[in-house]
């Protein structure tokens, strides 16, 4: 278990105030449970081929539970911002891709003729949640990867002055005593 | 916060509002693992591959409305082929070799054994189990799908509890020649209820040992595995797959595997 540094709460306000409480949530939750050490691909690769083989009652060499470790306090706040930009960045991608995957199964096979008309439109992906809806096409993701951009520099340039704020507020060695 | 954070988050969340829905994001890592998986089959000559409306009618070219949905929220049963397209779409891949046709289903509830209800991620089952539901007025299909994959899009790496909350949806789930006394309402019994029961295919296995060897279980996870997750994988032949992102080898690995498993087993 880690101890939440207090210097993540704008990030954290900021996200429930523009209704992103799942990422809060899942931050505080990351931070408070530490990080378990993760298998490398080669093991994970002889994992999945033991389950493949499927043999009866065959026990893997990995036996350990896995101890979480405590993020430390003072990169919490660096590695806040990273968590948030990584997540975005996934989901946007995953969208993106998502949807030009949708457009290729959609597709009719080779040598099966198209007739386009002008109120064709593009793939569309609907989220309904609670009795809202949710829509977005490709146009929007392009917007949404340019907004990715701009809250990156914005957010590093906060935590550049957020960081500058720390050591300013911190005793030299030299007038310290 | 500087005014130009909020201007950025101003930006992405007008393009994406689905990022302010508790489920947008995780349900958008579902999308993408189903779609990868789907686009594989299609690529492969032997399967034809199409995108369908909850009312069974497909998504094509030349409509001028073509929206993929998912639902997000309290999770669902199959609903009602009466109730129109505005329910989750889905996606069908039929074998040309054999004519058997599946379904690709995201986030739908499966009911277990025990009366409980349990969410699977994403489901391969029978296209007869969803035929059957639409065209009765809907509800929640009973048994296990033939292929059960568990999304997690967290960054944090998967610990042993979500290993196994997974096996234990799983056995829950699980029908089997055994239960037939017990699972009176089922008759005859099949793996997967409501489904095709003269299609052999469907027959209930002996064993949780011939179940677990005869379908295919997966955790598709954005990042990675601790030890002691992946220590309960293979005795439960339970597949884990890590760092799956847009374009990496590892989600290729995936829907490759999936492709291939559904080869073999003749799906």
């Amino acid at each position: 278990m880690a101890k939440i540094d207090s210097s993540i709460l704008p990030i954290i306000k900021i996200l429930l105030d523009n209704s992103m409480d799942w990422l809060a949530v899942e931050l505080i939750e990351t931070i408070h449970q530490g990080y378990f050490p993760a298998v490398n691909e080669d093991s994970l690769d002889k994992v999945r081929r033991i389950a493949m083989k499927q043999e009866r009652s065959q026990q893997q060499e990995i036996v350990e539970s896995g101890i979480p470790q405590p993020k430390e306090d003072d990169n919490q706040l660096r590695w806040t911002v990273e968590y948030i930009l990584d997540r975005l960045t996934f989901t946007i991608e995953s969208l993106k891709l998502s949807l030009d995957n949708l457009e290729e199964i959609g597709r009719p096979r080779d040598g099966e003729v198209i007739r386009y008309d002008s109120s064709q439109r593009p793939m569309t992906h609907v989220l309904l949640e609670n009795d809202k809806t949710y829509v977005v096409s490709a146009r929007e993701l392009e917007e949404a990867s340019r907004g990715l951009q701009i809250l990156r520099d914005a957010l590093n340039s906060w935590l550049d002055d957020q960081q500058g704020d720390i050591q300013n507020d911190t005793p030299s060695p030299s007038s310290a005593g | 916060m500087t005014p130009q954070v909020q201007a950025a988050l101003d930006k992405i969340l007008g393009s994406i509002t689905a990022l302010r829905a508790a489920s947008g994001a995780g349900r958008i890592f579902e999308l993408f693992v189903m779609t990868g998986i789907a686009l594989e089959l299609k690529k492969n000559p032997n399967y034809e591959v199409w995108l369908e409306r909850s009312d069974e009618t497909r998504i094509a070219t030349t409509d001028s409305v073509r929206d993929f949905i998912q639902r997000g929220g309290a999770p669902t049963g199959i609903k009602s082929k009466t109730s129109g397209p505005d329910n989750a779409s889905f996606i069908v891949f039929r074998n040309r070799t054999n004519s058997k046709e599946w379904e690709i289903w995201n986030g739908i509830q499966f009911c277990g054994r025990s009366g409980g209800s349990h969410e699977i991620d994403l489901a391969i089952v029978p296209r007869s189990t969803g035929g059957i539901l639409r065209n009765t007025g809907g509800g929640i299909p009973i048994g296990r799908p033939r292929v059960s994959i568990e999304c997690k899009d967290v960054i944090n790496t998967g610990a042993a509890d979500e290993m196994r909350a997974f096996i234990a949806r799983l056995y829950d789930l699980t029908l089997l020649t055994g239960h037939s006394s017990h699972m009176t309402g089922i008759s005859p019994l099949t793996a997967i209820h409501p489904a095709n029961p003269a299609d052999p295919i469907n027959d209930p296995a002996h064993s949780y040992y011939d179940e677990n060897k005869r379908t295919f279980n997966a955790v598709a996870r954005q990042s990675g595995f601790s030890a002691g997750a992946c220590a309960l994988t293979s005795y439960y032949h339970i597949l884990p797959y890590q760092n799956i992102k847009a374009s990496t080898t590892n989600s290729a690995a995936l829907f490759k595997a999936v492709k291939d498993w559904c080869i073999t087993s003749g799906y």
